[in-house]
C-alpha cells in the first residue's frame, strides 16, 4: 500500500495526463455517439415518413438532427441552434458571400430562407417548400397572374428563369441585363429577322415593348403604346440619336419643371428620359420601365437600405412620386412643394395645430424655416411618428438648449 | 497625566494626518481632473480627424438666412467668398473672416442662379437655371446678356462652372458631359465621361487638369485640358451618393456624398482614407451638401443646401 | 464633456409630459380644452390637479378627493401646501365660495360676490390663474398662458426671487419678491418654510414687491389707503388690520412680545401664523424677533391664498374655536387674546 503511494506520488504528472485523455475519448466519443443517439431516439417521435421526399436535405437524411437542433431547450423557435439564417450559412458558407452581394431579395436579406426553402425535405429541387411559383406569388400577391398572351416562363412558374432568387445586381433581380436573358432564349439573329426595317437595324431593349410576364396584347406588347410609337417610328427616330429635346419638344409641360434647382436630366448620352421612361410601350400610362418602387430604386438604392430596417416609416413610402416633383422641383430633397404643405396636403389638423413652423418661426441652430422635416423623417427613423429623434425630449432639446 | 497627554498627541498627531492626507487627496484628485479634460480632449480631436470648424457663412446683414445655396465661388484677388443663394436668387459676398458684405440680385432679375464667375475684366457669369441660360454682366456698364448655349444643335443645360486660365468649364445636365467655352462662347473642347450613362455629376480644374466625379462608377476621370482622358480613379469605398469633389493641395480627393453627409478622403490612387462629418444641423455637421471646394487659403468650404449655410473647415 | 453651464429649471422631466406638438393622437385631442399656443396638454390647473404626497414634482393645489388639513386643522401637518387647496371652493368639495378664489376652470363665479373682489374694484372676468385677471405671471397680459411664458422653464429654484422676471418672482407672481421652499410648504416648520418678503410702512401708502402688496391689487382697501387711518401709527384706531408692519415697533411690552410662545427675541417663526421679513438675503428667518423688519404681518399671516377648509380662506377654524375643531391661530400673535 505505502509503495503504490509512493508510486503515486511519484508519478503524479503522468497520471494527470492520462486522465485528461480519458475524459477527452469520453467526450468525443459521447458527442458522436449523440449524432447517431438521434437516429433512433428522435424518430420514435418524430415520424421519419415526416421527412421523405424527393429531395432530403444531407443532415436529415444522416439523421443528425441535432446539427441543426438543440434536442433540450433553445430560444429559437423550432428548438433551433441559432437564428434561422445564421444557423443555414455555418454549413452554407460561400451562399452567404455571395448572397450579400448587390441587391438582396427581401427574405434574404431578413434571414428567412424558409419563406422559400424547407429544411427538413422536398418534393422540388432546392428544397423549395413547395411548387416554386407556389411560393413566389405567396408575397408577389400583386402580380396579374391571367393574360390572354403569357409568356411560358411565367405560365410554368418558373421564374427563376429570369430572376435570382437570392440577390441580383439589379432591383427587378434578374440574373443578367434583361436582353441578354432574352437573348439566351430568342436568338438575336432570329430575332433581327422578325424586327425588319427597325431604326438603325438593331434591336434591343426588349422590355421597352414586350411585357416579360403577359399581356392581353399579342406578342405580349405592353398595355400603353407611345403615340409616335403607334403611328410612326421616324417621329422620332430622324438623323441620329434621339435625344430629350425630342421628347421635350412634344412634352412642354415636363421642360418647364426641368428648369428647377434639381432636376432628373440625367447624362444618359444625351437621352435622359429614357432612364425612367420606355419611348415605346409601358404598363402604365406614364410608360414607367418598373412600378414606381422598383424604378427610383434603380439610382436610390441606399436610401432604401438606409430605411429599410427602421421601424417606423411612412405608409405610403412606396408611391415616391406622391411627395417627390420626379422630373424637377427647387425644394430640398425634391419634394412637391415645401416641407409644410407637401405634408398638410393629408395632414390637415397637424398643420392646423401644430409646433411654430414657416418663416417667422427659424431653426435657431441655422437659421432656417422649421418645417415638417425639420423633426420627423417620413423616409424611416426608429422613433414614434417617423420623428428624427425621440419626441419625450431629445428632439425638443435639439433646439430649446436651456429646457 | 502622561497617558492622557499621550492619547491627545496622538489624537493631534492623527487629525494632522487625516488634514495633511486630506489635502493631499484633494490635490491629486484635482490632478487627475485636469490629466482626464485633457486626455479627453485630444481624444475627441482625434476622433474628428484633422479637421476642425473654423466658420460660417450665413445670410446677409438683416439676417435673411440662404436658402437652398448651391454653389460657392473664391475671389483670390479680392479675398472674398462668393456664395450662389439659390432659392432666394442672389449672390452674396463675404469677407476671408466670413463677414457678410454685398447682396446682389441684379435688379431681381436672376432665376434661380446656380454657378457663378467673376473675371479680372469685372465680368459676372452666372448659370441661371431659370433662363437655362449662362449670363453675362458687365458690372461697370450693367449690361446684361443672356446666352443659351448649345453643341451640335442641342441645347445644354448648364449646372456646375469653374474657369480657369481664362477658359470656362461647364458641365451639361443634358449630356452629362463638360464643355470648355472661351469668354467669346466659342466650343473649345469636350470632356466626355465614356463608361458612366449617367455621365458627371461634379467637376473641377486645377493643375492643368480637369477631374471630373462620375456617380454611376463613383470614379473619378481626370483629362487634361485639351479634352483627353488621362486616367480613371475607381475609388475604392462605395459612397451611397457621390455629388461633388475636390482636390486638396496635396493631391488628396475629397468627395461629398450627399445622402450620406459626410466628407470621404480618398488618396490620389483612390484608396479610402478616412471619412469625417456627419448629418446634422449644429456646427461641424452638414445636411444634403451640395458643393465642396478648397480656397486658396487650403481651407476645405462646404456648401449645405439643407442647412442653407457655407461652412469652412481649416487643418 | 467640459462643464457645462446650465440653469436648473424648475421643471424636469420629459418635453412631452406637458407639451403635444400637434394636439392629435390616436386621432383624438390630447387638450382636452383645445389647442393652445404654447403646445400644452392641459390648463394649469390640469397639471396641478393631484395629491400631495412629499414626493410629487408638480405642486397639487387643487385635489379631487378632500385633502387632509393636518393636526389642529392649521394646514401644516397634511397634504395640503402653502396656499392651501382649491378643494374647498370647488363643486366637487361642496362648492363653498367662502372657502377659496373662484377660479375660471375651478369654480363658478361667486354667487355673492360676482367679479367683485372684497375691498376691490370689479374684474372683466372670472379670477384666472394667471394674466390680467389673474395673480400669477405678467398680470399686463390678457392671455394667462402668455403671461406665464417661459417661466416654469427659466426658473430656479434656490436664492432669493428678486421679482424682475416672472421666472425670477416669487411663486411667478410677476415683482413680488421673496424665497420658496422648494416643497412648497409641504409639511412645513420653523425650519423648512417659504420666506415672504415684507415692508415695514409708516405710512398707509402702498408699497411694491410685498406679499401683501399683490393681495393688495385686487384687495386694495384691506392693506393702504389715504385719508381714511388713524393719524398716528402705531398708535391710535386701526381702520384695517395691520399689513406690512413690523411687528419690532411694538413688541416691548405688548403681548406680540411673546409671538409663538417666545421671549421677544428670537422667537421661533411660526408656519401657523407666519410673518414676512424685509431680509433679502437667502438665509431662511427661522426665528422673529432677531432683527429689525423680519416680524411683519401681512395677509398670509391669516389667510391662505388658494383655499382653505375655512370661511375667509383663514388659515385656521376662529369661528369653532374654543370649540372642538376650533382654533384659535390669532393667538400666535395676540398671545394675551386665547
Amino acid at each position: 500500500m505505502a509503495d503504490c503511494m509512493g508510486l503515486i506520488s511519484r508519478n503524479k504528472h503522468i497520471i494527470k495526463i492520462i486522465l485528461s485523455i480519458i475524459i477527452c475519448v469520453v467526450v468525443i466519443l459521447y458527442s458522436y455517439n449523440s449524432f447517431s443517439f438521434s437516429k433512433n431516439i428522435c424518430f420514435k417521435c418524430h415520424k421519419r415518413s415526416q421527412f421523405a421526399g424527393k429531395v432530403i436535405h444531407p443532415p436529415v437524411a444522416k439523421g443528425e438532427c441535432v446539427v441543426c437542433h438543440n434536442p433540450h431547450c433553445s430560444k429559437y423557435k423550432g428548438l433551433l441552434r441559432y437564428k434561422e439564417a445564421e444557423l443555414c450559412y455555418s454549413c452554407h458558407k460561400k451562399e452567404k458571400q455571395i448572397f450579400t452581394n448587390g441587391i438582396e431579395h427581401e427574405p434574404v436579406r431578413k434571414g428567412q430562407c424558409l419563406t422559400c426553402h424547407n429544411p427538413h425535405s422536398s418534393n422540388f429541387s432546392y428544397l423549395i417548400n413547395g411548387k416554386l411559383s407556389n411560393r413566389c406569388f405567396k408575397c408577389h400577391k400583386k402580380l396579374i397572374r391571367h393574360f390572354a398572351y403569357i409568356h411560358p416562363p411565367f405560365r410554368n412558374g418558373n421564374c427563376i428563369a429570369c430572376h435570382d432568387p437570392h440577390h441580383a445586381n439589379n432591383s427587378l433581380l434578374l440574373k443578367a441585363s434583361a436582353d441578354d436573358i432574352c437573348f439566351s432564349c430568342h436568338k438575336k439573329i432570329k430575332m433581327l429577322k422578325v424586327h425588319k426595317g427597325f431604326p438603325c437595324n438593331n434591336i434591343g431593349d426588349c422590355l421597352s415593348c414586350h411585357s416579360p410576364h403577359g399581356s392581353n396584347n399579342k406578342y405580349m406588347m405592353r398595355k400603353y403604346l407611345h403615340k409616335p410609337y403607334k403611328e410612326s417610328c421616324s417621329i422620332c427616330h430622324k438623323k441620329g440619336k434621339v435625344t430629350a429635346e425630342d421628347c421635350l419638344r412634344c412634352h412642354k409641360d415636363i421642360s418647364k419643371k426641368l428648369l428647377s434647382i434639381h432636376n432628373h436630366l440625367l447624362g444618359a448620352h444625351g437621352n435622359g428620359c429614357i432612364i425612367c421612361h420606355s419611348p415605346h410601350a409601358g404598363d402604365s400610362k406614364f410608360l414607367l420601365r418598373a412600378p414606381q418602387v422598383l424604378l427610383c430604386r434603380k439610382c436610390h438604392e441606399d436610401t432604401y437600405e438606409r430605411n429599410q430596417d427602421s421601424l417606423y416609416v411612412h405608409p405610403n413610402i412606396s408611391n415616391c412620386a406622391e411627395c417627390h416633383q420626379v422630373h424637377g422641383s427647387s425644394r430640398l430633397a425634391m419634394l412637391k412643394e415645401d416641407g409644410n404643405k407637401v405634408c398638410t396636403r393629408c395632414h390637415e389638423t397637424q398643420g392646423k395645430f401644430t409646433h411654430p413652423i414657416g418663416a417667422q418661426a427659424r431653426d435657431p441652430r441655422t437659421g432656417q424655416e422649421m418645417t415638417c422635416v425639420t423633426c420627423h423623417h417620413p423616409m424611416g427613423t426608429n422613433y414614434k411618428y417617423e420623428l428624427k429623434l425621440s419626441g419625450k425630449e431629445d428632439l425638443c432639446i435639439q433646439c430649446h438648449r436651456n429646457y | 497625566m502622561a497617558k492622557k497627554t499621550y492619547v491627545f498627541s496622538v489624537i493631534e498627531i492623527i487629525e494632522v494626518g487625516i488634514m495633511k492626507n486630506i489635502k493631499w487627496k484633494c490635490v491629486i484628485v484635482c490632478i487627475c481632473c485636469i490629466c482626464y479634460i485633457i486626455l479627453k480632449t485630444i481624444s475627441c480631436y482625434a476622433q474628428n480627424t484633422p479637421w476642425h470648424w473654423i466658420l460660417t457663412l450665413r445670410g446677409d446683414a438683416s439676417r435673411k438666412s440662404m436658402d437652398m445655396p448651391y454653389s460657392l465661388y473664391v475671389d483670390k484677388a479680392t479675398s472674398r467668398y462668393y456664395v450662389v443663394d439659390t432659392y432666394n436668387n442672389r449672390l452674396l459676398s463675404f469677407s476671408k473672416k466670413g463677414k457678410f458684405l454685398h447682396a446682389f440680385s441684379a435688379n431681381q432679375k436672376l432665376k434661380l442662379p446656380m454657378a457663378m464667375i467673376h473675371d479680372s475684366n469685372g465680368i459676372l457669369w452666372i448659370v441661371e437655371r431659370g433662363k437655362n441660360a449662362l449670363v453675362k454682366i458687365n458690372l461697370k456698364t450693367k449690361a446684361i446678356n443672356v446666352f443659351h448655349l448649345k453643341f451640335h444643335s442641342m441645347e445644354l443645360f448648364p449646372d456646375r462652372m469653374h474657369e480657369y486660365n481664362g477658359i470656362i468649364y461647364l458641365l451639361d445636365k443634358m449630356t452629362g458631359n463638360i464643355y470648355a467655352f472661351s469668354k467669346e462662347l466659342k466650343l473649345l473642347y469636350c470632356f466626355k465621361a465614356p463608361n458612366s450613362s449617367l455621365g458627371f455629376i461634379d467637376f473641377k480644374v486645377m493643375r492643368g487638369a480637369l477631374w471630373a466625379l462620375a456617380m454611376e462608377d463613383q470614379s473619378i476621370y481626370r483629362f487634361n485640358l485639351n479634352g483627353d482622358l488621362i486616367k480613371v480613379i475607381h475609388l475604392s469605398k462605395k459612397m451611397e451618393f457621390p455629388y461633388s469633389l475636390a482636390i486638396g493641395p496635396t493631391g488628396m480627393i475629397y468627395v461629398a456624398d450627399r445622402h450620406k453627409n459626410c466628407i470621404l478622403v480618398f488618396d490620389g490612387s483612390g484608396e479610402y482614407r478616412y471619412s469625417f462629418l456627419n448629418l446634422g444641423q449644429d456646427r461641424g455637421k452638414i445636411y444634403y451638401p451640395s458643393e465642396i471646394d478648397f480656397d486658396p487659403w487650403g481651407r476645405l468650404c462646404i456648401v449645405e443646401e439643407g442647412n442653407g449655410r457655407v461652412e469652412i473647415f481649416g487643418r | 464633456m467640459f462643464i457645462a453651464t446650465c440653469s436648473y429649471a424648475k421643471v424636469t422631466g420629459q418635453c412631452s409630459n406637458c407639451h403635444t406638438m400637434h394636439n392629435s393622437q390616436n386621432g383624438l385631442s390630447v387638450s382636452k380644452n383645445g389647442p393652445n399656443e404654447e403646445l400644452l396638454k392641459d390648463t394649469c390647473i390640469g397639471c396641478h390637479t393631484g395629491t400631495n404626497d412629499g414626493t410629487n414634482n408638480t405642486p397639487y393645489v387643487l385635489s379631487i378627493s378632500p385633502p387632509n388639513y393636518g393636526v389642529n386643522g392649521t394646514g401644516t401637518t397634511g397634504n395640503t401646501l402653502a396656499g392651501g387647496n382649491f378643494y374647498w371652493v370647488a363643486s366637487s368639495g361642496g362648492g363653498n365660495d367662502r372657502c377659496g378664489h373662484n377660479v375660471q376652470g375651478i369654480s363658478p363665479i361667486d354667487a355673492t360676490l360676482g367679479l367683485t373682489p372684497p375691498g376691490g374694484s370689479p374684474l372683466s372676468t372670472e379670477l384666472t390663474c394667471a394674466g390680467t385677471n389673474g395673480c400669477h405671471g405678467d398680470r399686463s397680459i390678457q392671455d394667462q398662458y402668455k403671461a406665464i411664458y417661459g417661466a416654469h422653464h427659466a426658473h430656479v429654484d434656490s436664492g432669493w426671487q428678486d421679482g424682475s422676471t416672472v421666472a425670477k418672482s416669487y411663486r411667478f407672481l410677476l415683482g413680488i419678491q421673496g424665497m420658496e421652499d422648494p416643497k412648497w410648504e409641504y409639511h412645513p416648520d420653523q425650519y423648512h418654510h417659504n420666506k415672504y418678503y415684507g415692508v415695514d410702512r409708516s405710512t398707509e401708502a402702498d408699497v411694491s414687491g410685498t406679499i401683501s402688496h399683490l393681495c393688495a391689487e385686487c384687495h386694495g382697501y384691506f392693506h393702504h389707503g389715504t385719508g381714511q387711518i388713524a393719524p398716528d401709527i402705531p398708535h391710535g384706531v386701526w381702520l384695517r388690520h395691520p399689513t406690512d408692519f413690523d411687528m419690532n415697533d411694538v413688541k416691548n411690552g405688548t403681548e406680540y412680545q411673546y409671538y409663538n410662545g417666545g421671549t421677544g427675541v428670537d422667537n421661533p417663526y411660526s408656519v401657523i401664523s407666519p410673518v414676512a421679513t424685509s431680509d433679502t438675503s437667502t438665509t431662511l428667518n427661522t426665528v422673529v424677533y432677531h432683527q429689525s423688519g423680519d416680524a411683519i404681518v401681512m395677509c398670509l399671516s391669516c389667510h391662505r391664498a388658494h383655499g382653505s377648509p375655512y370661511p375667509a380662506i383663514l388659515r385656521w377654524n376662529y369661528k369653532a374655536w374654543p370649540g372642538p375643531g376650533g382654533y384659535n391661530g390669532c393667538a400666535v400673535c395676540h398671545t394675551a387674546k386665547n
